[in-house]
């Protein structure tokens, strides 16, 4: 392992910049983090780690023998030699100064977090997810509440593995890409405990708006939002006077959480009582949208972010963002010309677009 | 002064899979400060009381029995122990081992043979070691000088005066007054002397006439009972 290419790299260190090294989620976590946005924290595998763990065994080899000739369209194939790849992958074991070194950061966060053997989030990170104008998310698994080194190694091992899902071999071959060529990194990052969580766009998604914030949430952690496995509430907040304009609580069957005696992340009925009460409070929404803001001034764009309020937090300090990536939808249509008119400067231009009228959305 | 002599040998050693509850159970019962983890016979980390202590801490923290449950049942010894720990070897020196612990700020070493845990040096080994450097255990009784440079002779000097108050000459330490780098340009250094069989007072008298500066006398107990 050489000094500039780490095999593991807390997310401190990581920056917008450094998507080649440890993937986009992790680059944009350590650049949040050093932009004073509160995230939990962690550290990544990087793609020289993921490197490092694939040159053993020549696996890299086997798999270009049998993804040789494979045709794209063929699904039954492709699930079956992912299967196979992943399989294979999932019990390669891990040599022990690499091991040494997740665990030494893994015990460090640990004691950063007063948790031993902390609860984690084991999320993929790879090389060409959440770019702008590549909508590849979703593509590479993510796993909650994983407490344990024995349990982060596995789970490091099986997000590796999930580069190879019959759908990412087929993505790579339709548009020509090399497998040898892919990257993954591997974020590992403290669980937020959270009572309530969800994702926030800093415009509104359904006209593209951008002097509203929405926010969708539900009990539990993200997840349920993410996967849109519920319809979640849906606060509409004015972006300058921080107002709640317009809420949507709906009725909120399932949530996830972890189970306190098994120690693993399970879905779970939302108690009758609590289906339909409102997941946020207002204040935590107000906190919510000036944090959204504050990402959305750092990126200078809208932002699509994931975001938690942790119960084991005191009031005030207890929202956490967990990822924020440029929003992709509305950023890449072309902005609306308002007005037609032509005016030689800016008060000719504004004058002329009020005569002429504009229809407000 | 060779670590081989001065180690605990044989140490009681865990395997990583071991859960934290018991080797925390072991430290207590054995009154050991640190346990070498071993795989297959492997040094793979170690062990520390304060790391287990730490971790209780912050499980008695969440006051959360099911915390509790997962710290007795379920946390092991590879989720907390420290990986790649410094070591030394066998036929290193106590000096050196001394300065390594200094150096890295900590108070226990696993001893290597060939790689393989033979030994280990903690808290306990080091407090026998002094106990042993200064005769704990045989009363002396003592004078301290203020600092002098420590040019040849000098020790032999004071030797003599003590010697010819009538006292029992046990033990000269010369003890330096800075701390590295510092005692590197400077020579003073203070002088410890251990003897038997007379009055400390009278050796501290004997020391002020011959031109030294007597920081402090002690007044050993064996020299009392007789």
């Amino acid at each position: 392992m050489s000094v500039d290419k780490p095999w593991v790299s807390w997310f401190d260190d990581c920056r917008r910049e450094m998507v080649e090294q440890v993937g986009g989620k992790c680059s944009s976590l350590g650049e949040l983090i050093n932009a004073g946005i509160r995230v939990p924290p962690g550290f990544a595998i990087t793609v020289a780690g993921y490197e490092h763990f694939m040159a053993q065994n020549n696996v890299l080899d086997e798999i270009d023998v049998m993804l040789k000739d494979v045709d794209p369209q063929d699904i039954a194939t492709l699930e079956k030699l992912s299967l196979k790849i992943r399989n294979k992958i999932e019990q390669m074991p891990i040599d022990t100064e690499f091991e040494d070194q997740i665990a030494e950061f893994y015990r460090k966060l640990s004691v950063r977090s007063c948790m031993p053997a902390v609860a984690v989030a084991v999320r993929s990170s790879a090389t060409a997810e959440d770019l702008p104008g590549a909508s590849f998310a979703g593509q590479q698994d993510t796993f909650l509440w994983v407490r344990g080194i024995d349990e982060v190694l596995a789970h490091v091992r099986r997000c590796i593995s999930s580069l190879f899902t019959g759908r990412a071999i087929a993505y790579r071959i339709d548009m020509g890409f090399d497998h040898r060529q892919v990257g993954i990194s591997v974020g590992i990052q403290k669980m937020a405990n959270s009572f309530a969580a969800g994702v926030m766009f800093t415009l509104n998604p359904s006209n593209g708006d951008r002097s509203s914030i929405v926010v969708d949430s539900n009990f539990g952690f993200g997840e349920s939002v993410v996967s849109g496995e519920v319809t979640p509430d849906q606060f509409r907040i004015n972006k300058v006077s921080l107002e709640v304009l317009n809420r949507t609580i709906s009725d909120k069957e399932i949530c996830y959480t972890v189970d306190p005696k098994t120690q693993v992340s399970i879905k779970t009925e939302v108690p009758e009582e609590r289906r339909k009460v409102q997941s946020v409070t207002d204040k935590e929404l107000v906190e919510l949208a000036k944090m959204g803001k504050l990402i959305e001034q750092h990126y200078g764009c809208p932002m699509d972010i994931e975001w938690a309020v942790d119960k084991d937090m005191p009031e005030g300090g207890n929202i956490f963002i967990l990822q924020a990536r440029p929003e992709t939808v509305w950023s890449n249509k072309a902005a609306e010309v308002v007005s037609t008119a032509k005016g030689s400067s800016a008060m000719d231009h504004i004058l002329s677009s009020m005569m002429a009228g504009k229809k407000v959305k | 002064m060779i670590v081989r002599n001065w180690m605990k040998p044989n140490p009681i050693t865990v395997v990583s899979d071991t859960l934290v509850s018991e080797a925390k159970r072991l430290l207590a019962e054995n009154n050991l400060h640190v346990l070498p983890v071993l795989d297959h016979k492997k040094l793979r980390g170690l062990i520390t009381r304060a790391d287990c202590l730490r971790a209780a801490h912050f499980v008695s923290n969440t006051q959360s029995p099911d915390e509790f449950a997962f710290f007795t049942e379920r946390l092991k010894v590879k989720d907390i122990m420290v990986r790649n720990p410094a070591t030394i070897d066998v036929s290193d020196t106590m000096e050196h081992c001394l300065e390594k612990g200094k150096q890295l700020g900590v108070a226990q070493f696993p001893v290597l043979e060939n790689g393989m845990v033979v030994g280990i040096i903690s808290a306990n080994e080091i407090f026998a070691m002094a106990a042993n450097f200064l005769g704990a255990w045989e009363n002396r009784s003592g004078v301290t000088l203020a600092p002098i440079p420590l040019e040849p002779g000098v020790i032999a000097a004071i030797s003599e005066t003590v010697a010819a108050t009538g006292a029992d000459v046990q033990a000269i330490y010369p003890i330096g007054k800075a701390e590295p780098p510092d005692y590197k340009v400077s020579n003073e250094k203070k002088i410890i002397v251990r003897f038997l069989g007379v009055d400390p007072d009278m050796v501290a008298q004997a020391l002020k006439e011959a031109g030294y500066k007597v920081v402090e006398t002690v007044a050993g107990s064996a020299d009392q009972a007789a």
